[in-house]
C-alpha cells in the first residue's frame, strides 16, 4: 500500500487528517504549522488530500428513508418468522420419523457391532456408547454467526427458537 | 387487535418504550434487552431510531441508488435474527453499523458491482469537464453535471480497496464520524485517520494520472 517512503513525515498523516476535518487540537496545531513550513513532502500531502475532499464532496448525503421503511422492515421479519413457523410444521412429523429411524439405526448398529466384537474377541468390552454419538452427531445443528443470506437467516431464527424452547 | 394477551403486554410495553423515549429515558440498551425477550415493538422503536444513519452507511459503500433500502432493510432482518447473541459491550448502533458494512461488502462481492471499469478511459469530455471543476473551485453546477463528476469520481475510486472507500466515503459524503467508522470496521482512531489520509492521496494520485495524464507533471 504505502508505496512511498515519507521520510519520518508518518506521524503527521493523522494530524493532518484532524487538520482537514477541522478537529486539530490547538497544542498540535503549531507544531504542524512548523512542521508544514519546513516540509514540502507534506505540503504536497496535504494539497492532495484537499484535492479528494473536493471529489469525494460531490457525493450528495443519503437521502431520508422512504416513509413505509419500518413497516417494511416489519413485513419482512414477520414474513421469516412466519415462513419458519410453517417449515416447522410441515417438517414435525418427519423429524420424529428420522428420529425413530436414526435411533433404530443405532441400535441395531450397537448389536451387530457388539455381537462381532464377542464373537471376535470376548474379552474386549464392546465401545457401544462411541457409536451411538456418532450416529447422534449427524444431526447437531450448526451454529450460524453471521448469516449471509435468506436461508441463512431463517435457519438463524430456527436455531435462535430452538434455543428459546 | 388480536385476543392474545400476551401481545397485548407486549404492546402496552411498547406504547410505554415510545413515550420513555420521547421524554429521553429508554435508551436503546432498554429497548435492545426488550427486543430480546420477543417484544417486537421495541426492535420496531429501534429500526425507526437507527435507519436513517444505517441508510447513509449503505448508500455510502453501495453508491448504486435501487438497492439501497432493499439492503438497508435486509439489515435489519439480520440484526432481529442475531439480537440474541449481542451481548451490549458496544453501542447498538455499533454492532448494526458492522452487520451493515459486512452487508454491503457481501453484496459487492456477490453482485460483482464493478459497474464502471477502471480499465476504461475516461472519455476527452470527462477530462475536460473534471479538469474544469477542480480548477474553478466553484460549485458543480447544476444537477445533471454533478451525476456526470459523480460518475468519474466513482471510478477513480474504484481501485481503493473497498474498506478505504468506505472510509473515505463515509467521513467525507455521509458525515460519519472516526470514532464511528472505527467501530464499524474494528480498527482504532488513530489508525483510521492515517488510511483515511492515504486514501485520500491516492484517490489524489489517480485523479493525476488518468485526468492530469498528458499533461506535465510538475
Ligand atoms: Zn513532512
Amino acid at each position: 500500500m504505502s508505496e512511498q517512503n515519507m521520510n519520518g513525515c508518518e506521524k503527521f498523516e493523522s494530524l493532518l487528517e484532524d487538520y482537514l476535518s477541522g478537529d486539530l487540537p490547538r497544542q498540535d496545531a503549531e507544531r504542524l504549522a512548523s512542521h508544514l513550513n519546513a516540509c514540502g513532502d507534506c505540503r504536497q500531502a496535504l494539497e492532495e488530500a484537499r484535492l479528494s475532499s473536493r471529489l469525494v464532496g460531490l457525493f450528495d448525503r443519503a437521502e431520508e428513508p422512504g416513509p413505509s421503511f419500518t413497516r417494511l422492515v416489519m413485513a419482512r421479519v414477520s414474513a421469516a418468522e412466519l415462513w419458519l413457523q410453517q417449515q416447522k410444521n410441515f417438517w414435525r412429523p418427519l423429524e420424529a420419523l428420522a428420529w425413530r429411524l436414526a435411533f433404530s439405526a443405532a441400535l441395531v448398529l450397537v448389536f451387530l457391532f457388539a455381537y462381532e466384537i464377542k464373537a471376535s474377541n470376548p474379552e474386549v468390552v464392546p465401545q457401544a456408547s462411541g457409536v451411538l454419538v456418532q450416529r447422534a452427531d449427524t444431526f447437531v445443528t450448526p451454529a450460524y454467526n453471521s448469516p449471509t443470506n435468506t436461508d441463512e437467516v431463517l435457519m438463524a431464527i430456527a436455531e435462535r427458537d430452538h434455543e428459546r424452547q | 387487535m388480536d385476543n392474545v394477551p400476551k401481545d397485548v403486554a407486549a404492546s402496552a410495553t411498547a406504547v410505554a418504550l415510545t413515550s420513555r423515549s420521547r421524554a429521553g429515558k429508554a435508551d436503546d440498551r432498554d429497548l435492545v434487552r426488550q427486543a430480546q425477550k420477543g417484544v417486537s415493538a421495541a426492535f420496531e422503536e429501534l429500526v425507526r431510531r437507527h435507519q436513517q444513519r444505517v441508510i447513509a452507511v449503505v448508500s455510502g459503500i453501495l453508491r448504486r441508488r435501487e438497492d439501497i433500502e432493499d439492503v438497508a432493510q435486509q439489515v435489519f432482518l439480520k440484526a432481529y435474527v442475531s439480537i440474541q447473541r449481542f451481548d451490549l459491550r458496544s453501542a447498538f448502533s455499533t454492532w448494526l453499523y458492522k452487520i451493515t458494512v459486512n452487508e454491503c461488502w457481501d453484496y459487492l462481492r456477490k453482485k460483482k458491482v464493478r459497474p464502471l471499469s477502471y480499465e476504461a478511459d475516461l472519455s476527452e469530455e470527462q477530462v475536460r469537464h473534471v479538469e474544469q471543476f477542480v480548477s474553478s473551485g466553484a460549485d458543480a453546477g447544476n444537477p445533471g453535471e454533478r451525476a456526470e463528476l459523480r460518475e468519474i469520481v466513482d471510478r477513480l475510486l474504484s481501485d481503493l480497496t473497498d474498506e478505504d472507500r468506505t472510509m473515505l466515503v463515509l467521513k467525507e459524503a455521509q458525515g460519519f464520524a472516526v470514532e464511528e467508522i472505527g467501530g464499524m470496521l474494528g480498527l482504532n482512531v488513530n489508525t483510521v485517520k492515517v488510511r483515511l489520509f492515504r486514501a485520500r492521496r491516492r484517490l489524489a494520485k489517480n485523479y493525476r494520472r488518468r485526468v492530469g495524464h498528458g499533461r506535465k507533471e510538475k
